[in-house]
């Protein structure tokens, strides 16, 4: 009888905890892996540090190329960490997906195993 | 108290003993099979032409051997997750420490009617399969181990009252040592050592079949731990296996660098993380740690280690730890960069444009954020006084200056001490940047993890098993005679060799890598003998008289007292701290204490060319110590010399005119067999005999001689009187292992010498066909005009060379003397006689 009860606490209880604990470090990888607090961070920052200096005094030309050139690497590097961002919410919503089916199929094993059983009794017979 | 009955980790040895799990498995993949089958002739039933079953009654079979795998699957995950390794928190039981192994073994030995407690739980631990591959590096099968330990226990009275408290006392000693390593459990490893540390007559057994109980535990640990990092490497889920991938866009806010991709090597892309986890070098990387994220206005650290001392390791470990995000927040994830500074040499065309890409480099590497450079052996760039090793007349040092102030350039420069001292110390300036970084040489204990992690893989790749008295003496070996490189470099180069060793003689052998092997590989190398004395060198020690006689004349209590001392230090006696000999030798010139160390060197080292001798009246001033030392520019003649071949016999002429510091020098090699060269490298001394000889006092022999007096009885008198007329301080003459006192010479003494002497003409002579024959008169002519007792053997070989080798020089030049010639000299007129007929 101890017996079955350690299984319980083992298989609802124990199994459940340590699968929370590897689903929560794949939530927390996508964010390492697509470098989440970086690219946050640098968001509006420009492409690979491609930089175009406005130089000493104001010359509109030079001021206006410098700035065109300036957002334009900004855009690059938007555009681009935005796919990393999408990127990293659809590994998330997965990742949670997956998680919650498999935590659906370890609840309802035991009764699946039965009914398999019994099922299976009933087709032969 | 030990109750195993109510112990949680009873449950799964009642479901072991009653459930059989192995056999479970067993038919857990009975069922899965059938079910795949099953399923498969569901599916394909409508293309089956006749079936002796209804399609529901096989998908009702399917069904039951999935429902049966499935609960089989379980019972077995529950067996070895929960039943196996039971919670232990709030336990306040002895045997709910024991894993299932430990607890099996204590139940079988309190239980065992056979033997002894303590027998019975050595032979159950002993016969583990676990254990197995442990005891075969040790060169021990289990069931030698089990037939020692039967024959040393006897059949052991099984005292029954006793039984309980037994285990009692040998589960809580394992559970202290568990405790000491961390563990939380005590599996059944613990339980071995435990018995091996308490228990005489395990003492005893280990003894008789002559292993350490430190060597089993080493080896027993050593795999335990390969065990335990594989099955971490393999859990992919946790964190620190999911560290280990590179991520995606972390690179994408740092600036490009074009130059330095092009010129350079990313370390943190080349992850060679120990599995082991060894922890080589840990204040080192804390220090570079440091001193990359350092505040007060630089940002660069310098390497300062001996080529091998595990500098390259040190930098893939700070990689490592970097690119994993175990460091600080500012260095995490940033690129640790080698300039490859030998291709951006050959590449560019001459020294401005190297200057110009090389600036590209640093500014790029200091736009980008979030490079950390590494230019190794950096003294070669630096300074304008080259050195004749330099590799290529660069000098960087300007450019450094004006960018290692700058914040933001982070930079780790490797050099070696050497480098260091005749550099960087003389350009002040910038080393004021860096932040000095030591990196001494690995220990024999860190060395040995290291050589452990490297089999591992040895053996993956060769098939080979290498033994652990091996690896041992490849650590006590490479520390006693391998100077030219430090730990753990010239350990590894040893284990190389002794691979490379074994595969060209493993044609007919075992497998097995042995310690012979090792001394084999490493006598080979040093030429000479290590290891067990072989037979020709047991014989060489044996008769070292005999040998030592026939180059020289007399002597006799001189050269037993040197052979003595000899075969007390090869048989191990003496401390191995020291050199393996040194001795005085004083007495009057010419009485052949030069040959005599020449006929050692000849007959310990091989050859006499492993003789260094120097002439110690060139010595005399305190300065001319850096000639034999070396400073921080140049290094020194002697621990040069001594560090190239340190198989040597170091002869010191004429000791007494030295410097008195230079006495203190040879005082420290004398007592610690090793020193201190000019630019802080130690030079070892261990394998070297060192003879220092004096004629101070040579007058004092020559009289007790004359007196007739017995020389061991005189020397302790002839010993107080030199000390008396200061020729010697005490403690000079304490560190010999032996002073040995030379006599001078007497008229037969001085005829057998000539003989000797006319020997050598003689075969010297017949390798050109020439015959001598040596006649007895010419042997007493030659002896009474070399007769000057003052002058020792060093007259006679002057008259010889002047009325013998001179005149047959000039009959030869003359033409006078042909091939197959045979001849005599005339002892009178010392004229050439032809004596064959065909003159």
């Amino acid at each position: 009888m101890a017996m079955i009860l350690l299984f319980f606490e083992w298989y609802y209880k124990e199994i459940p905890q340590k699968f929370y604990k590897i689903w929560s470090n794949y939530l927390w990888f996508w964010g390492y892996y697509f470098s989440l607090g970086d690219t946050l961070r640098t968001f509006f920052s420009p492409w690979k540090r491609i930089y175009e200096n406005y130089g000493r005094g104001f010359d509109i030309q030079k001021w206006l190329s410098a700035f065109v050139g300036n957002l334009f690497s900004c855009f690059i590097g938007m555009f681009l960490r935005s796919f990393l961002i999408i990127a990293l919410l659809i590994a998330e919503i997965l990742t949670i997906a997956i998680g919650i089916l498999f935590l659906a199929f370890w609840l309802a094993f035991p009764l699946i195993l039965i009914s398999a059983f019994i099922k299976g009794l009933i087709y032969i017979i | 108290m030990l109750d195993l009955k109510n112990s949680r980790i009873s449950k799964a040895i009642f479901v072991e003993k009653y459930f059989f799990p192995g056999m479970l498995d067993i038919f857990k993949v009975i069922f899965a099979t059938g079910f795949i089958y099953l399923s498969a002739i569901y599916f394909s039933y409508p293309f089956l032409n006749s079936a002796s079953f209804s399609k529901e009654s096989i998908l009702g079979a399917a069904l039951i051997l999935f429902s049966l795998w499935g609960w089989l699957w379980l019972i077995l995950c529950f067996f070895s997750q929960k039943l196996k390794e039971p919670a232990i928190k709030g336990s306040d039981s002895l045997a709910d420490f024991l894993d299932l192994d430990s607890a099996k073994a204590i139940i079988k030995a309190i239980h065992s009617k056979k033997y002894s407690f303590s027998l019975s739980l050595f032979l159950t631990l002993v016969e583990m399969p676990q254990f197995k591959l442990a005891f075969s590096r040790l060169l021990l099968s289990r069931e030698k181990i089990s037939k020692t330990a039967q024959e040393i226990w006897g059949k052991g009275e099984a005292n029954e009252g006793n039984r309980l408290e037994e285990a009692e006392q040998i589960v809580m000693s394992a559970l202290k040592m568990a405790a000491a390593q961390d563990l939380e459990r005590i599996p059944a490893s613990q339980l071995l050592f435990a018995i091996m540390e308490s228990h005489p007559l395990a003492q005893k057994t280990l003894f008789n079949l002559g292993v350490s109980k430190n060597d089993i535990m080493e080896t027993i640990l050593w795999q335990e731990k390969t065990l335990s990092s594989q099955k971490t490497r393999k859990k992919f889920w946790l964190k620190e296996n999911l560290l280990k991938k590179s991520s995606i866009g972390r690179q994408w806010a740092a600036g490009h660098t074009y130059y330095l991709n092009l010129y350079s090597r990313d370390l943190t892309n080349f992850k060679q993380a120990l599995s082991l986890g060894i922890l080589l070098h840990e204040k080192q990387i804390k220090q570079a740690e440091d001193a990359l994220i350092s505040s007060n206005g630089s940002t660069s650290a310098l390497l300062v280690g001996e080529p091998g001392a595990g500098r390259r390791m040190l930098l893939s470990n700070l990689a490592n730890k970097i690119s994993e995000g175990r460091s600080y927040r500012s260095l995490n994830f940033n690129r640790i960069v080698e300039i490859n500074m030998p291709s951006l040499i050959t590449s560019s065309q001459g020294i401005e444009e190297l200057e110009v890409i090389l600036k590209s480099i640093f500014n790029e590497a200091m736009r980008a954020g979030n490079v950390i450079l590494v230019i190794r052996e950096i003294h070669n760039y630096i300074g304008s006084h080259f050195g004749a090793r330099d590799v290529a007349k660069v000098n960087i040092s300007g450019m450094l200056a004006e960018y290692v102030s700058r914040p933001g350039f982070r930079l780790i420069g490797i050099t070696t001490p050497e480098g260091f001292n005749r550099v960087w110390q003389q350009n002040q300036e910038i080393l004021s940047h860096f932040a000095k970084i030591e990196v001494p040489p690995a220990t024999p204990k860190e060395t040995l993890a290291i050589l452990e992690e490297s089999t591992l893989e040895i053996e993956r790749q060769t098939k080979f098993l290498i033994s652990f008295p091996a690896l041992e003496e490849i650590i006590e070996l490479a520390d006693r005679y391998i100077s030219n490189a430090p730990f753990p470099k010239k350990a590894l180069d040893v284990l190389d060799g002794v691979i490379i060793y074994k595969i060209r003689n493993s044609r007919r052998g075992s497998n097995l890598v042995l310690k012979k092997e090792v001394d084999a590989l490493v006598s080979e190398k040093i030429e000479i003998p290590v290891g067990e004395a072989s037979q020709k060198e047991k014989d060489v020690l044996l008769n070292l008289e005999d040998i030592i006689h026939q180059r020289l004349v007399g002597q006799e209590e001189a050269v037993s007292e040197i052979a003595n001392a000899l075969r007390r230090a090869r048989a191990d006696i003496k401390n191995g701290k020291r050199t393996l000999g040194s001795f005085l030798f004083l007495g009057p010139t010419g009485v052949g204490k030069t040959e005599t160390a020449k006929c050692l060197a000849r007959a310990y080292f091989g050859s006499e060319k492993k003789m260094i001798r120097l002439d110690m009246s060139e010595y005399q001033e305190a300065g001319s110590i850096k000639k034999l030392i070396g400073d921080g520019e140049n290094p020194g003649y002697f621990t040069t010399m001594v560090r190239e071949d340190p198989f040597s016999l170091i002869l010191l002429d004429e000791i007494e005119k030295a410097h008195p510091n230079i006495l203190d020098l040879f005082l420290q090699i004398l007592d610690e067999g090793r020193s201190t060269d000019g630019s802080g490298r130690i030079v070892d001394f261990r394998s070297t005999i060192i003879i220092a000889t004096s004629n101070a006092g040579a007058e004092l022999v020559r009289d007790a001689v004359k007196k007739g007096k017995n020389l061991s009885e005189y020397k302790q008198e002839f010993i107080d009187e030199i000390l008396k007329k200061g020729l010697f301080r005490p403690e000079f003459l304490n560190r010999f292992d032996a002073v040995v006192l030379f006599r001078t010479l007497a008229e037969e003494h001085l005829r057998k010498i000539a003989q000797l002497m006319l020997e050598e003409i003689k075969n010297g002579l017949a390798q050109k066909e020439i015959n001598l024959v040596i006649t007895s008169d010419l042997v007493e002519k030659m002896a009474e005009i070399g007769f000057y007792p003052e002058f020792g053997a060093r007259e006679m070989r002057r008259a010889i060379q002047e009325k013998v080798e001179n005149i047959i020089a000039k009959a030869m030049l003359s033409g006078s003397l042909k091939t197959s010639d045979t001849i005599k000299i005339d002892p009178e007129t010392f004229k050439i006689i032809k004596v064959s007929k065909d003159i």
